[in-house]
Parts: C-alpha cells; structure tokens; sequence
C-alpha cells in the first residue's frame, strides 16, 4: 500500500511536471509567434502608410504644377497681353515726352518680368526642346547674376525622356542652384547633362561650404526644399546623392534609369 | 543518478564564467541577474564545502539552511529584476509590496511551518508561483511597449523564458518536496528533474549574459 502511494505520488509529480513545462512551453511558443505576427503587421501598415504619403506627395506635386501652369498661361495670356496693348496705346497718350518715355520702360519693364515669372512657372522651352536647351537657358539667366560663375555641359546622345522625368529634373535643378546662389557661399557651379537611351545623369558640382541633408536633420524648421527634391525625385523612381567635397563644396548626382521607371 | 546532481550542482560555473568573461557595463537588468549567478555560486561553493569532509560538525550535517536562504535572496532578486520592466509608478509599487509580502512570508514560514533544516515546500513553492506570473505580465509588457522587433535577439526574452520554464517544471515537485524526501522508492529520483532543469536555466543565464555584452542594435 504504501509502495502504490509512492508510485502514485511519483506518478503524479512526472505527470504534473511535464503538464506544466508543456504548458510554459506553449505559453512561450505563443507569445513569440504572436509577437511576430504583429511586428509584421506593423510593418505592413508602416509601408502602406509610407506608400500613401508618397501617393499624397505625388498628387501634391502634380497639383502645384497643374496650378503653376494655369497661372503662368493666364499671366502671358491675360496680363502679358494687356500689359502690350496698354505699351502700344501709350503713343496716343496726350503727355509730356518725358513722362511717355518713362511710362514705356515702365511697361517694357513689367512685361519682360511678367514673361520671366510665367516661364519660371512653366518653362515652355523645356516642353519644346527638351531639358538640356531649357537648363542652358536656365543658367544664361542665372549668369546674370555675377557673384557666381556658372559652367554648362552635355553630354551624351540628345535623347527625350518623359516629360514628367525631364520637369523634375529642371525643378530639383532650379532648386538645387536656387540654395546655391542663397547659402553655400560658392564662386564656381558646374552643371552636367548626360543623356542616352538608358537613362539621365546630371552632376551639380559648387565651390561652397559643402552640404549633406544630414546636416538639416535636426534643424527645427524641416527643409521644405530638400523634402520637394527627394519626393520629385522619388516621385521618377530615380536616385540623388550628396557628396562633400574636398578641400570644400557639394557635388549632387541625379540619376535616372529608363528600365527601372519601367 | 549521481551524475545529473554533480553537474547541475557544477552547472552554474557556465554563467559564472560568462560573467568575468565579459565583464562590461550593462543595464540594471543584468547586473541584478549577475548579482543573482555570482550568489548562486557562493552558495553552491559552500554548501559543497559544507558537505564535504573539511567542514567537521558535531552534529548532523543538513545543508537545507542553505536553501531557505538561497529561495529568499532569489524571489527578491528576481522580483526586482522584472521591476526594472515596469515603467507605471503602481505597477513598480505593486511588486515593492510583493517583494515584502514574500520577505515576510519566508520568515513566517521558517518560524511557524516549515523548520529551518526542512525542505521549504510552501515558500518554494509560492516563489515559483510569483515567478510564473511575473514572466506572463513581462511577455503582455513586451507586447504592449512594442520595442522589441527581434525576440531571438532579446536577451531577456531568453531569460524569461527559461524561468518560466525552470519555475513551471519545479513547481509540482516543490509542492510535494518534503513528502518526496520522506519517500525514497518513487522509482526514480525526483531531483533529477530539478537537475535537469536547472542545467536548462544555467544555460539559459549564460546565453543571456553573452547576448547582453553585444551591442544588440537589432533587437530593440
């Protein structure tokens, strides 16, 4: 009798035992697996929310260019217009010489500034000749600022890309030598196109203070410009990178790929 | 099996080694567990040299004093190791008044139940209990804090887990502990099972220690 109750107590402490390591066991193998499942749903929700803020930023960019466009046309169409008839009418002005002479420099004036803002706004010659032509326009009417020198070459096969490919390069190409003439302190830009069937690289290369966006990240006030660089060029699925150079300046390489947009 | 015993008494050389192996600064955590490895060794130490010829006694040796001490300092350390997890000032108060209760709990029961040259079945056993729950309220903690991306990198989920482990499987044998030392035919030798599991938890220490000496950049 009693040897049975041993055996029954040893039995009982196996079985007991075994119950509870089994049932820790499932407990541990359950959170784990939990565990994982939901980090993987995170994440999924981390890219889907990724992916809408891109899609946002897309319809952002295409909204503002949409919009720009619209106030570039009704500036040369409306306001350009009126702004020559009113140059022509000015002849028949009952005034002194003097003062007609003024009033037509005056308008000269106005005019030639409305046609710049409507073609900053929306570059017709980057839809009619393509990126290359529109930059080098670009960079005559930069040169006339003569703090900077700046140096334009293409190179490469004169090959068109999409036009929503060569818009996005011409605004982060506005942009980036927009923050060079405004902060990087430089005397010399260099500006290289290199086009061919594959894709487009264009090469900014300043004599400045030299610049990476890591330096802006902790800033307060996030670089609205730097953020509208990356989203465009995101935008065109193709690549930026800043290098610092030495002994001083910035070098950003843009790349675009025609299979990888595919 | 005499063997299981020795080794498991031997055992906890593993993660004692990996603390002076790797001795560097670490978090709270695991200083409170190499705190608890080096005392566990100190203990053995003893208790061997106790056992053993060299220590001459008049009396009868029993070494069990040894374990009530050995429980008590373990249910406050590993008590304060899951603390430190806690962030709510209640929570954190909680496990102070737990830590106390079991302080107490520990004396009342030396005192009155269960003397002190007698296996603590009832401390031992609401110790494994504690601990039990402790690492269930860890892992729902884990989950809820949600920094954690790679468990198998988490040194403390591998230390929670073993003790889950160790705690769950001595729990029946700690409840039975001082009628199975009465019985010696059980047909097997039921501290075989606590030899086997406190190899399982001594490995565990030494893996957790290890991983908490590298910069684990990936896990949290």
């Amino acid at each position: 009798m009693d040897e049975q109750q041993t055996l029954d107590l040893g039995t009982v402490v196996i079985l007991g035992t075994m119950g509870m390591i089994i049932l820790a066991m499932g407990v541990v193998v359950f959170f784990f697996i939990y565990q994982r499942r939901m980090i993987a749903k995170q994440n999924e929700l981390t890219m889907l929310e990724l992916q809408h803020q891109k899609e946002l930023m897309g319809a952002v960019i295409q909204t503002k260019e949409l919009e720009q466009r619209r106030i570039a046309l009704e500036l040369h169409d409306d306001v350009g217009s009126t702004l020559t008839a009113i140059k022509f009418s000015v002849s028949s002005f009952t005034i002194d010489h003097k003062d007609k002479e003024l009033l037509n420099n005056n308008l000269a004036d106005a005019i030639q500034k409305v046609r710049r803002i409507s073609n900053d706004l929306l570059p017709s010659i980057l839809e009619e000749l393509g990126l290359v032509t529109a930059v080098k326009s670009l960079i005559k009417t930069l040169s006339d600022n003569r703090a900077l020198t700046y140096v334009f070459e293409a190179y490469g096969d004169q090959v068109r890309h999409p036009k929503d490919v060569e818009l996005a390069c011409y605004r982060v190409l506005q942009e980036l030598l927009n923050n060079i003439l405004k902060y990087a302190h430089a005397t010399n830009v260099r500006v290289e196109i290199t086009t061919s069937l594959e894709g487009l690289h264009v090469a900014v290369v300043d004599d400045g203070d030299g610049f990476t966006p890591i330096d802006h990240i902790d800033r307060e006030r996030p670089s609205l410009g730097l953020k509208n660089i990356e989203s465009r060029i995101q935008q065109i699925k193709g690549d930026i990178t800043y290098e610092k150079r030495l002994p001083k300046g910035t070098k950003v390489l843009i790349d675009w790929k025609r299979h990888e947009r595919d | 099996m005499i063997y299981l015993a020795d080794i498991s008494t031997y055992s906890i050389l593993l993660p004692s080694g990996m603390v002076f192996f790797r001795w560097k600064r670490v978090d709270i955590p695991v200083t409170i567990i190499r705190i608890l490895v080096l005392f566990t060794l100190v203990l053995d130490a003893f208790s061997e040299y106790y056992i053993s010829e060299l220590y001459i006694s008049e009396t009868q040796k029993n070494n069990m004093f040894l374990f009530h001490i050995f429980t008590l300092l373990e249910g406050i350390l590993l008590i304060l190791y899951f603390r430190t997890f806690f962030q709510q000032k209640w929570v954190r108060n909680i496990l102070l008044t737990l830590l106390l209760a079991f302080s107490t709990l520990t004396i009342i029961s030396l005192k009155i139940w269960e003397p002190i040259d007698s296996y603590p079945s009832i401390t031992k056993s609401v110790e494994c209990l504690m601990i039990m729950i402790l690492s269930i309220l860890f892992f729902v903690n884990l989950f809820q804090q949600s920094t954690v991306s790679n468990l198998i990198q988490y040194n403390h989920f591998w230390l929670a887990s073993g003790l889950l482990l160790f705690f769950a499987g001595t729990f029946f044998m700690n409840i039975v502990g001082q009628l199975v030392l009465q019985k010696n035919n059980l047909g097997f030798n039921v501290y075989d099972i606590h030899s086997f599991l406190n190899i399982f938890l001594n490995i565990i220490y030494t893996i957790a220690l290890w991983m908490s000496s590298r910069r684990l950049i990936s896990a949290q």
